[in-house]
């Protein structure tokens, strides 16, 4: 019989009792309740942006505008997801750029971007919070986003119309619609699993056993429960974003964790 | 505006389908005498008149152009430059009835994301249908005059119709009709042509030897032609534009940037979807799991047995 065991804030509460074999289940705290606000935040502004722009982008998906109430509303409407979108990321990137640097570990898997696809993770260094395949969509996207809401700008109309020339206006209209149409990194990352990318909750790998399900505090769920969002989590719950560990010949063999002095792999939200 | 039948569109902005254009219908031309311009405004006022149109009251900067520039209110409007011609050393006011040049291709309807809100009509007049009209400004960007205007009130666009509730009872526009000195005429665009021929020929023989017709083809022709006494230099008449074309940005903007665009979307679907069915997601191997576990316990020793986020 297996307990199942609570242990955040260190003491031990037994949650319920379940005659499977399933081990222990660790909460481990990835992100604060506020990271995860802004991260969604975002994350549903640039849906909305998405749609509203597609909407414009082709005739052929006009008829998205009317999730917005219609042609004139979401000519409006766009630009001011756009506003407090920068300003929603910008919170993020002053949060996580640091964690995003660059480093040698990533060249390394960004040369094996071949096991990273097939789940070969033994054959890849090991990371930080976040794997090359993070980092670039990290950094892309504050490229991205800063061209879509400087080129924005410049054609929004109603406010900005008289600021700038046509000419420039026409660039700003290329730039904006070539960029949107690029595959903005986030968009290839949540239908690219392994390529360690970000991730909605629910995508990410079971833990160790099927009997992770009737504890109710499953992963799975680790959006939906603001209260409890602060230790959610799952032991090696980076899923597809966890770098393996190494195992080349000649590597300290111990096995000790304290000696690599990293945090546990996990990705963005 | 008028709202002819269905069958008599041509283009019609951003639509899927090709509309219906069973009937071929003779084009129709303004033909402005720049030469003969007297720049009385009765042009202006008769267009106010016919389309009920009254703009704001400005301010006098000492130019006799007034308003300052077309808007959303004022669909035509006299332009005033004065040319010093360094061959005859005489000071030239040249007046030009700036407005939408009614192109056979135009800009704006490339531009337009709206379907519907900017059509062609089988004649060559092109229209807005301000209804379809989101307000966007594409049209602005996308005109190589310089022409549309989005109204600050109901932030739709607005510019000349070529009186196309009047052309579609067989009545020449408002402007035509009011010109004094028969500078504006209306008719068939190939009446119009030989109109302007015998015009240029006229002013050749009084001395402007670069007389000649306005009907830039790198629009494909205009429905609004200009005889002008310096056709080598449109440029010179309040900034004409010399050779206009659709912008190869607007031209690339909407034609290969959106397919690749579209396509490039389509692909990284696909491709993540296949991949999903193939290699599946990310697993987590069980040594993995333990390590996870170690490195957690030894974060929560150090950090006072709590559970804090890394």
């Amino acid at each position: 019989m297996t307990i199942h065991s609570d242990i955040r804030d260190g003491e031990t509460r037994p949650l319920h009792q379940d005659k499977g074999a399933a081990p222990e289940i660790l909460y481990v705290p990835r992100y604060t309740g506020l990271q995860r606000v802004n991260h969604w935040i975002t994350a549903i502004l640039f849906t909305l942006l998405t749609l509203s722009g597609l909407a414009m982008f082709s005739p052929y998906l006009f008829s998205l505008t009317g999730l917005f109430g219609g042609g004139q509303a979401t000519r409006a409407i766009h630009p001011w997801f756009g506003v407090v979108l920068a300003i929603s990321f910008v919170f993020l990137f002053v949060r996580f750029w640091r964690l995003n640097i660059p480093n040698k570990d990533d060249l390394e898997w960004t040369k094996k971007i071949g096991d990273v696809v097939t789940n070969r993770e033994d054959r890849l260094p090991e990371l930080g919070k976040y794997n090359a395949g993070q980092k670039m969509v990290f950094w892309g996207q504050t490229a991205l986003i800063a061209v879509m809401f400087v080129s924005g700008l410049v054609i929004w109309n109603t406010y900005f119309g008289g600021l700038t020339t046509i000419e420039t206006q026409r660039w700003a209209l290329l730039a904006t619609r070539w960029r949107r149409s690029s595959p903005s990194r986030s968009s290839w990352c949540t239908s690219t699993p392994a390529s360690g990318c970000a991730a909605p909750a629910g995508r990410w790998s079971a833990a160790p056993s099927p009997a992770a399900g009737p504890t109710g505090i499953t992963a799975s769920g680790s959006a939906r429960s603001p209260a409890a969002a602060s230790a959610r989590g799952r032991p090696t719950s980076t899923g597809r974003k966890r770098p393996p560990l190494s195992r080349t010949p000649g590597a300290s063999a111990d096995g000790d964790p304290g000696s690599r002095g990293r945090a546990p792999r996990s990705g963005p939200l | 505006m008028a709202d002819y039948s269905s069958l008599d569109i041509r283009q019609r902005s951003a639509s899927t389908e090709t509309p219906p254009e069973i009937r071929r219908q003779v084009e129709v031309a303004k033909l402005i005498d720049v030469s003969k311009c007297i720049g009385c405004k009765a042009c202006q006022s008769a267009c106010e008149e016919w389309n009920d149109l009254r703009d704001d009251v400005g301010v006098n900067t000492g130019n006799y152009q007034n308003p300052h520039d077309l808007t959303a209110k004022t669909w035509t409007l006299m332009r005033f430059e004065e040319y010093e011609n360094p061959q005859t050393n005489n000071l030239e006011w040249l007046i030009r009835k700036d407005g939408c040049m009614h192109c056979t291709e135009p800009g704006c309807l490339k531009a337009c994301p709206s379907p519907g809100a900017i059509v062609q009509y089988s004649n060559g007049i092109v229209d807005f249908i301000e209804e379809n009209c989101i307000g966007c400004g594409y049209c602005v960007k996308g005109c190589p005059f310089n022409i549309p205007r989005i109204s600050q009130t109901d932030h739709k666009a607005y510019k000349c119709t070529l009186c196309s509730d009047r052309v579609a009872v067989g009545q020449a526009p408002a402007c035509a009709k009011a010109c004094p000195t028969g500078s504006i005429m209306f008719g068939t665009k190939q009446a119009m042509i030989e109109q302007a021929h015998s015009r240029i020929d006229d002013l050749k023989s009084r001395g402007f030897e670069h007389a000649g017709l306005y009907d830039p083809a790198g629009v494909g022709g205009t429905h609004v032609m200009y005889v002008l006494h310096h056709n080598d230099q449109p440029s010179l008449y309040a900034g004409l534009p010399n050779d206009p074309k659709i912008s190869p940005l607007v031209a690339f903007w909407k034609g290969g940037a959106k397919v690749f665009g579209l396509a490039a979307m389509g692909f990284a679907a696909v491709a993540g979807f296949f991949h999903y069915v193939t290699a599946g997601p990310n697993e987590v191997a069980p040594e993995e799991e333990e390590e996870a576990v170690e490195l957690d316990e030894a974060k929560r020793r150090n950090g006072g047995g709590e559970a804090r986020p890394h």
